[in-house]
């Protein structure tokens, strides 16, 4: 069950009051919409789960703070996103803990988690990373809820802060497979810029860890904060007899480059014209 | 007895003296093990044509002038340097692959996909069990290769090719039938590790390698992030599995590739029927001329047993007249 703490004494009210569920019928009295209601909510409310079997509030995590305010203002107020059966019952009370016949037998902490689901928290968020100023990134990561980032919801209020950006280079010179082309001069800081720009939103911000979080769109495998190796280091000769999938160094580079720009929409140059990004040799 | 019974009867009975009819209608070909292939992910291609510039680079080359149905005649880069060609366009006898750009329905039509497509190196191919001269081979390493010095110009190939892949030199006075031989002769000499085609992808768009560990990988893309992929493998069971596989992001069938051959491959749809061949050549004479042999035998024994009954009747006449 979900167990709504509000910081504020409208807050409590008000939840007191939905808990009674005289809510319904006092709207219809007044004829104040359903809008208006979920407005007079606080805007940050704390969810705690249940673990299985368990009392309320015995969940292994922290609770997840929920802010209602922005996402019924991202929303537009359409409630029935996530109140999908269009009341304003808690979701707790069809979706129990162990599921019940009235919830479709879904549990509660797969009401909130289940990736397919369109009024699920984890849905409904991999949904928005497939808008293209996200899907440069996101088209290669699987949607859902992963292991090391529960903390991103659950958030433990001593958790450390997030991680600095390491010194980065304003240009960097991909020299290193110069075989029919020249080097290669890459805009790095313009490209920062531009993630910086795509993920500037509340959303983005709240969900990646700081702008250190957004390096990863390229330097995958490279723990947050840490200055990443070179291409190289992993990326060598292609179709090795040890490891024939990892891509070669000159797929590892077209493959980032290119489906990050086919995923976000830019399309800079012709694909058959080499010379728009290679430098003809001298 | 009915006649199919009959048949089948003899055909048993023939098939011990006959050794390899029966082979030919047993089924348990699983592939050679260990044999290459490649995978095509239409995710990761860009239409920049280099698989092109690379095949026809490796393969204009001269290697050996005694087989000149290896050969392409060599094209300048330039030609490669316009976009993809559209999806009617299928491959000539001057290349061995070509790139086609599609526009899917499943990306609202305006999204240009493109699929590169040569031949698929099929398992048990359809070329090879139509042709009678056994101008084409199915390698342990997984390529299907071209003899033209064995070829007489049927044509049978091109129309059993459930791909319509074999193309015909129509402008040559001494015609052969070209199509991708996967770089068999190429690697089989050491000038190269990979295909061209492969070699020169920019994106790893192909990727080369055993055919098990293809399908490993293909299903590791597919399942990494879900959704992304459809989940399938084309080439897995296409005409009883290819050597040549794709994956892709929308369906095959809009992409150019039929997804209605079904998963038995063609000689195993023919061989039924193509195995009793000899043995109805070998029986039917003798068991025709048989026949023949025993009617017009008992017409001989009749007619003799006329003759015989009328010189007998003559001769009993003679004798009482005679009286």
């Amino acid at each position: 069950m979900v167990k709504r703490f509000s910081r504020s004494r409208w807050g409590r009210v008000c939840f007191l009051t939905l808990a009674l569920s005289l809510i319904p019928a006092l709207l219809a009295g007044l004829g104040v919409g359903v809008a208006d209601q979920a407005r007079a909510q606080s805007p940050q409310i704390l969810m705690s789960g249940t673990a299985i079997g368990g009392k309320p509030g015995q969940s292994p995590l922290s609770k997840a703070q929920f802010n209602h305010q922005k996402h019924e203002a991202a929303l537009n107020s359409n409630c029935d996103a996530c109140h999908h059966t269009g009341t304003q019952e808690p979701c707790s009370s069809c979706h129990t803990s162990q599921g019940s016949p009235e919830g479709g037998n879904i549990q509660l902490s797969e009401a909130m988690h289940r990736a397919k689901a369109k009024a699920s928290c984890v849905g409904c968020h991999s949904q928005e990373t497939r808008k293209p100023e996200c899907a440069g990134c996101h088209h290669s990561i699987a949607p859902g809820p992963k292991m090391s980032n529960c903390q991103v919801c659950h958030q433990n209020p001593k958790a450390a802060p997030a991680p600095a950006v390491p010194a980065q280079p304003d240009t960097v010179e991909i020299g290193s497979l110069s075989k029919r082309f020249g080097p290669c001069t890459f805009d790095h800081a313009a490209h920062v810029e531009a993630l910086k720009t795509a993920a500037k939103g509340d959303l983005a911000k709240a969900f990646h860890s700081g702008d250190a979080a957004l390096c990863q769109g390229c330097h995958h495998h490279t723990p947050v904060g840490e200055a990443p190796p070179k291409c190289g280091t992993c990326h060598g000769q292609a179709f090795q007899d040890l490891d024939p999938s990892r891509p070669g160094l000159m797929a590892a580079y077209h493959i980032q480059c290119n489906q990050c720009h086919k995923a976000m929409g830019v399309e800079p140059v012709p694909a058959t014209d080499c010379t728009g990004c290679h430098a003809p040799k001298k | 007895m009915k006649r199919r019974n009959f048949l089948g009867l003899a055909g048993a009975a023939t098939a011990t003296a006959l050794a390899g009819t029966a082979h030919a209608s047993g089924h348990d070909l699983e592939g050679y093990p260990g044999s290459h292939g490649v995978l095509f992910d239409a995710s990761r291609c860009i239409g920049c044509r280099q698989c092109e510039i690379g095949c026809n680079k490796i393969n204009s080359e001269n290697i050996d002038n005694d087989r000149p149905w290896i050969n392409l005649p060599a094209k300048d880069a330039s030609v490669f340097a316009t976009p993809p060609a559209p999806e009617t366009v299928r491959t000539d006898s001057t290349m061995f692959t070509q790139v086609n750009t599609f526009e899917p329905k499943a990306l609202g039509g305006k999204s240009p996909v493109y699929k590169k497509f040569q031949c698929m190196h099929c398992m048990e191919p359809a070329c090879a069990s139509a042709c009678f001269v056994k101008a084409f081979t199915k390698t342990p390493e997984g390529a299907v290769t071209y003899n033209g010095s064995l070829c007489v110009g049927c044509r049978y190939c091109m129309i059993a090719c459930p791909w319509s892949v074999p193309a015909y030199q129509f402008d040559k006075l001494i015609p052969y039938v070209m199509k991708c031989h996967m770089c068999h002769p190429h690697i089989a000499a050491g000038k190269t590790k990979v295909p061209g085609c492969v070699g020169a992808c920019p994106q790893e768009a192909l990727v080369w390698g055993k055919r098990e560990d293809l399908i490993k990988e293909a299903w590791d893309r597919i399942g990494a992030v879900p959704g992304k992929y459809l989940p399938a493998i084309y080439g897995l069971h296409e005409m009883g599995g290819t050597n040549w596989m794709y994956i892709s992001h929308v369906p095959f069938a809009q992409i150019g590739l039929p997804e209605d051959l079904g998963k038995t491959s063609a000689p195993q749809l023919t061989s039924g029927a193509l195995g009793l061949v000899p043995l109805v050549a070998c029986l039917w004479p003798v068991l025709l001329g048989g026949i023949w042999q025993i009617t017009k035998w008992k017409d001989r024994k009749a007619e003799e047993a006329t003759q015989q009954a009328v010189a007998e009747a003559v001769a009993l006449e003679r004798s009482k007249a005679g009286k």
